[in-house]
């Protein structure tokens, strides 16, 4: 008899703590309505119907979603213009950068955005421990006194370094190489790749004809990878040894680079047209045409298997036929400086409706926990993914499945950095099951060996003293177009003297612009 | 009237010689040297990305596809689109055409106290624009940021259509007007009877041009309208360009599916061509002059 | 016109007195919906140009920013590139004004000539279509022409033997290429407002002129031509008003980084300098006042000019 009394007490105990638990876990919701302004937005596209995955959100935290789509173009200043007509939405993603920092001050300074509550870390525990990883958010929170943007961080789970290296990467074809009877591997310096080109032009191991092009860049990728990987402040004022800061345009490095290119024009292995090519017309040669033989372009995690997909379907070659290198400068060292962990800082309007805020809040802590986060890039929990016993994702669709896609194409358009994401998709890519694990694992070495092949010169931390500052000197200095500049001397020399004579004729015309600036940083 | 039609055509076989020939000849130079391109746009449009980018100058696409205007329309965001502009025409345009004709007309007529300065004020508006702020900060006071009506009012009297159409009007003969007034007509009958019926080719003018601009305005629309179910078209399109070009430059993560962009492009000024081209041939009697000048007027 | 009938007449038409204003009320209805959109949507945004001469506090609203004097023009001036765009603007549109702008002109000359009404339709309608054509388009359009593996390269290759020659990527053609592809693009649109008013011409000048036995040139000379002349006028002294502004989308497009030199205009110059970020108001409305006024200057300059020489100018 006692035991059974016992028994029912303990059950009614349990039964009522689980209740509590499950009360507690699952927060009655009032309904608010939610303004979000970001490019992101899929324009036009109603999220309050739209799919399955939107609704299990909009449900779930209870809200009706208005978004506004602002074209990437005009994404800073039209969120500007909201901002400081003081009309912006209650949530925003503001697009932070050193360019647009003097903005982003002035907000703070005028009260035109929310400055979140003191306590808001322990309140959302796991935003706050992203938000601790993205580094430009807690330099902010120091500079500001408080925290106004929450950055969203590009990695968080699988951060593959302190500075973050680039994704964007070599696209080189291995078939070629091979040809010519150069060894595949998965780095190259410059002189190396510009060796393989002169090699491919000489040979034509593809058989293309008139329409083979060695190098195909346009002007933005021939800048990186001419003279950005191997100048690391090709386009910025350092940090020299004397503790005093330089321009680094100026640098032997810039020019050895210049040099390279120019070497690369004038013989034909780069494209002699690269700088009229638009609208990536030089991955067209390398990924839809197949007769380009390197290019430089994106490498991220979630593209390397689904390029080569793309490849193998409109050349007819083999996928492994493409091969993705990580770039060195001609010292064998890897360039660059800290891509730094973010991509868009979320903030809010100053007179945000306090149920919108948390219910925001709320949200991101959910896209940034281990139960949420795979939902942003693969779905719904237990329909498209799921966890194994060991907590891995798996996942429950067959492959080759869009899962995030235009409308029409992917199964869920909302799918994409707006409801709530604060972990961008550059994380899961490494865990997500619907990526070859082969390819997974290529992209883990390709970040690796750029820490491996660098040194602490070479690719640098962020410069928050340089990158903060936002006088009218620097602001006109920031102005100028390095890749257009390097690009306008490269195509109008005669031979490598004339280079290096406009170079420094260059330099000189633009000291008017650079000086002040040397003048303020070196007080 | 028969008379004179025949007259004009015997003069006509008569007279046609060198002159015709040459103007003929130097006009269809001309088109030829648009149409060709022209072809290629179409022929980019139907094409598929190899096949345009692997020849110099395509022309007649060998396997036609309507993948681009497929992959255009696909998208709901262009029957959004469509319903915007449309809305934006059938409110805009003829706020457009009564302010600017009535303005027009009332300017012609400058003997009145004060005209000369109203028509230097309008004169420097086309010189001076406060910018996008003042202009947000404007249409929040007026309430009208989220409504059509902010896109509307925003571009109502264009100074250049304005100045050109008052200076057709100020070339119509005075002498109409002034014995209208001696009978006893208003100024607004006037501007009914005798001076609308003179202007048609202007009116048309003006009306495609103002037509023209509503169905290509997206920047306002952006910056006011803040909805997501109200885009105009062109806006549309501009996104659907830009989601596949800038995106990358910025080095966002997310799902790449490259796309052909020139193709999408191609299509898109297709059928954003279609619809004017359609209204143009309506609109064209009235500013194309007849062809046997002498046979009109009888 | 009636105003310079009389001197008296022409005064008292001026004079606000009551009376003069009631007697012509129906001129003022007409002209007020037109005259209230100018006020409201036009004027009170202008107040916004004060911009140029404060910092723009968005908690003090517009008129309550504090008034920094010339520090805004300052900022400008400093960056030599501002003023060497300045110089590329007018250049580029002084040529513009020279070869472009008479081109219309001659064609709804010689399109008003044709004699068979279908083909003239037809024509017409040709020439209009590029119009509808974005800059972005016409570029790409002027690569697969004028790029090194494009028509007409191959064409010279193939009957002369000639090597490849870049012309987008040559610096001298520059300008050639932007009158050229400007022309090819707008000036069967710009044909349309002439042709509109030579439609307005009275007809019975050309039968008079007929029975007086002209022959067609003449007709075209010393009827169409007059007739139009006032619209002319106009659109040339509002050009010249424009001489600072314009053009923007053709020039970016058509321009690369072989010819920057030669093609950085005022505005390719602000999108360059604001495209990173920072949206600084005042800066904007420093530039814009300064191109505003260089345009007034041009604007007013031409029409004084036209007047002495006897023409009627804007206010006709």
């Amino acid at each position: 008899m006692k035991g059974t009394k016992r028994l029912v007490c303990l059950i009614l105990s349990v039964v009522l703590s689980l209740g509590l638990a499950a009360g507690a876990l699952a927060k009655e919701y009032e309904r608010v309505v939610i303004s979000y302004t970001g490019p992101q937005v899929v324009a036009g596209y109603d999220y309050n119907t739209g799919d399955e995955y939107s609704k299990f959100i909009l449900e779930k935290f209870n809200f009706e979603f208005q978004p506004v789509n602002v074209p990437w173009g005009d994404w800073n200043s039209m969120l500007s213009t909201w901002i400081m007509s003081q009309d912006m939405t209650d949530v925003g993603n503001f697009n932070y950068g050193d360019g647009t920092h003097a903005d982003a001050s002035n907000f703070v300074s005028q009260g035109l955005l929310k400055r979140l509550p003191d306590d808001w870390k322990t309140r959302w525990p796991k935003v706050a421990e992203v938000y601790s990883k993205t580094s430009l958010g807690p330099t902010l929170e120091e500079l500001y006194g408080g925290t106004y943007f929450i950055p969203r961080a590009r990695f968080f789970y699988n951060l593959p370094g302190d500075p973050l290296a680039n994704h964007w990467s070599l696209w080189l074809r291995s078939d070629w190489i091979e040809a010519v009877g150069k060894e595949v591997k998965n780095h190259y310096t410059i002189p190396e790749v510009l060796e393989i080109a002169q090699l491919i032009k000489e040979q034509d191991p593809g058989q293309v004809g008139a329409a083979l092009v060695p190098i195909s860049m346009d002007n933005g990728n021939a800048a990186r990878f001419f003279v950005e990987a191997n100048s690391t402040y090709w386009d910025t004022f350092y940090k020299g040894e004397d503790g005093k800061y330089a321009w680094g345009a100026a640098t032997p490095d810039t020019l050895e680079g210049l040099k390279l290119w120019y070497k690369a024009y004038s013989t034909g292995i780069l494209d002699p047209e690269y700088y009229l090519l638009t609208y990536e017309k030089d991955m067209e040669k390398f990924q839809t045409l197949g007769t380009a033989g390197v290019s430089y372009l994106g490498g991220q995690t979630a593209d390397v298997e689904n390029y080569r997909i793309l490849f193998e379907r409109r050349t007819g070659f083999a996928k492994d036929d493409f091969l993705f290198a990580t770039l060195l400068g001609a010292d064998g060292n890897y360039h660059q400086r800290d891509l730094i962990n973010f991509w868009g800082t979320i903030c809010f309007r100053p007179d945000v409706d306090e149920a919108v805020f948390e219910r925001w809040m709320d949200l991101m802590e959910f896209t940034a926990s281990e139960e949420g986060y795979p939902g942003t890039q693969m779905g719904l929990k237990g329909v498209d993914w799921d966890r194994d016993a060991n907590g891995e994702i798996i996942s429950l669709v067959p492959p080759g499945t869009l899962l995030a896609g235009a409308v029409g194409e992917g199964k869920y358009p909302s799918l994409g950095h707006v409801l709530g994401s604060v972990i961008l998709w550059d994380d899961l890519a490494l865990d997500n099951p619907n990526i070859g694990k082969q390819y997974r694992d290529e992209s883990r070495a390709l970040y690796a060996n750029r820490y491996e092949f660098s040194t602490p010169e070479t690719f640098v931390k962020a410069d928050w003293n340089l990158w903060l500052s936002f006088t009218e000197n620097l602001r006109r200095a920031r102005g100028i177009d390095y890749a257009v500049e390097y690009s306008n001397l490269v195509t109008n020399a005669s031979s490598e003297e004339d280079l290096v004579k406009r170079y420094e004729a260059w330099l000189e015309s633009q000291m008017s612009l650079i000086q002040p600036v040397l003048d303020e940083l070196n007080p | 009237m028969n008379a004179k039609v025949k007259k004009a055509e015997t003069g006509f076989r008569e007279r046609f010689e060198m002159l015709d020939g040459v103007i003929l000849a130097f006009l269809l130079v001309l088109a030829a040297i648009i149409v060709i391109p022209f072809v290629n746009v179409i022929a980019t449009s139907f094409a598929s990305q190899k096949e345009a980018s692997e020849s110099a100058l395509l022309l007649v696409p060998r396997q036609p596809t309507i993948d681009n205007y497929y992959r255009l329309f696909q998208d709901p965001r262009i029957l959004i689109g469509y319903k915007t502009t449309a809305l934006i025409l059938l409110l805009g345009v003829p706020i457009n055409l009564i302010l600017t004709t009535s303005l027009a007309y009332g300017l012609t007529r400058i003997n009145f106290p004060g005209a000369k300065f109203l028509f230097f004020a309008v004169l420097l508006t086309m010189l001076f624009n406060g910018g996008i702020v003042p202009m947000y900060l404007l249409m929040m006071q007026l309430g009208l940021t989220k409504s059509i009506w902010s896109v509307i009012l925003a571009y109502g009297v264009n100074t250049f259509y304005f100045i050109v159409m008052r200076t057709y009007m100020t070339t119509l003969p005075e002498s109409l007007i002034e014995s209208a007034k001696i009978d006893g007509a208003s100024e607004l009958q006037v501007l009914f009877r005798i001076i609308l019926p003179l202007s048609k080719p202007i009116i048309a003018t003006i009306l495609l041009f103002y037509a023209v601009d509503r169905w290509n305005e997206w920047f306002n629309a952006m910056v006011f309208l803040r909805r997501n179910d109200l885009i105009p078209l062109q806006l549309v399109l501009r996104t659907i360009v830009m989601d596949s070009t800038i995106v990358n430059s910025l080095s966002i993560s997310g799902p790449r599916v490259p796309r052909f962009t020139e193709g999408i492009q191609t299509a898109a000024i297709i059928v954003t061509m279609l619809p004017i081209m359609l209204v143009f041939p309506f609109l064209q009697k009235y500013f194309l002059k007849g062809i046997m000048i002498g046979a009109i007027k009888a | 016109m009636t105003v310079s009938q009389t001197g008296q007449r022409k005064r008292s038409a001026k004079d606000f007195t009551w009376k003069n204003i009631l007697k012509h009320r129906e001129k003022y209805i007409l002209v007020l919906p037109g005259l209230a959109w100018y006020a409201v949507f036009a004027y009170i945004p202008i107040f916004g140009l004060s911009l140029a001469f404060k910092k723009y506090m968005a908690r003090m609203g517009l008129f309550g920013s504090p008034w920094i004097g010339l520090a805004n023009f300052e900022n400008v001036f400093a960056d030599p590139a501002f003023l060497q765009s300045i110089f590329t603007t007018l250049r580029i549109n002084a040529g513009r004004l020279l070869f472009v702008f008479p081109f219309p002109i001659f064609l709804a000359l010689i399109l008003n000539e044709v004699r068979l009404g279908r083909p003239k339709k037809i024509l017409q309608s040709i020439f209009t279509f590029p119009h509808f054509l974005s800059w972005v388009i016409v570029a790409s359009i002027m690569v697969n022409i004028l790029g090194q593996r494009g028509m007409v390269n191959s064409l010279m290759g193939g009957l002369f033997g000639a090597k490849p020659v870049s012309f987008l990527g040559i610096p001298s053609y520059f300008l050639p290429l932007i009158y050229l592809t400007d022309i090819w693009k707008s000036a069967g649109w710009s044909a349309i407002i002439y042709m509109a008013a030579i439609s307005g011409i009275d007809t019975e000048q050309y039968e008079a002129a007929e029975i007086d036995g002209s022959t067609r040139l003449q007709r075209m000379w010393y009827i169409t031509l007059p007739g139009i002349k006032p619209t002319i006028v106009v659109l040339f002294i509002l050009a010249m008003g424009y001489l600072m502004s314009g053009g923007f989308d053709q020039v970016f497009n058509l321009s690369n980084p072989a010819t920057i030199r030669v093609a950085e205009t005022l505005d390719m110059y602000i999108y360059r300098i604001t495209f990173r970020g920072s949206v600084d108001f005042s800066f904007s409305a420093a530039v814009a006042l300064f191109r505003s006024v260089i345009n007034m200057v041009l604007l007013f300059t031409a029409d004084r000019i036209t007047k002495r020489f006897g023409g009627s100018g804007l206010l006709a």
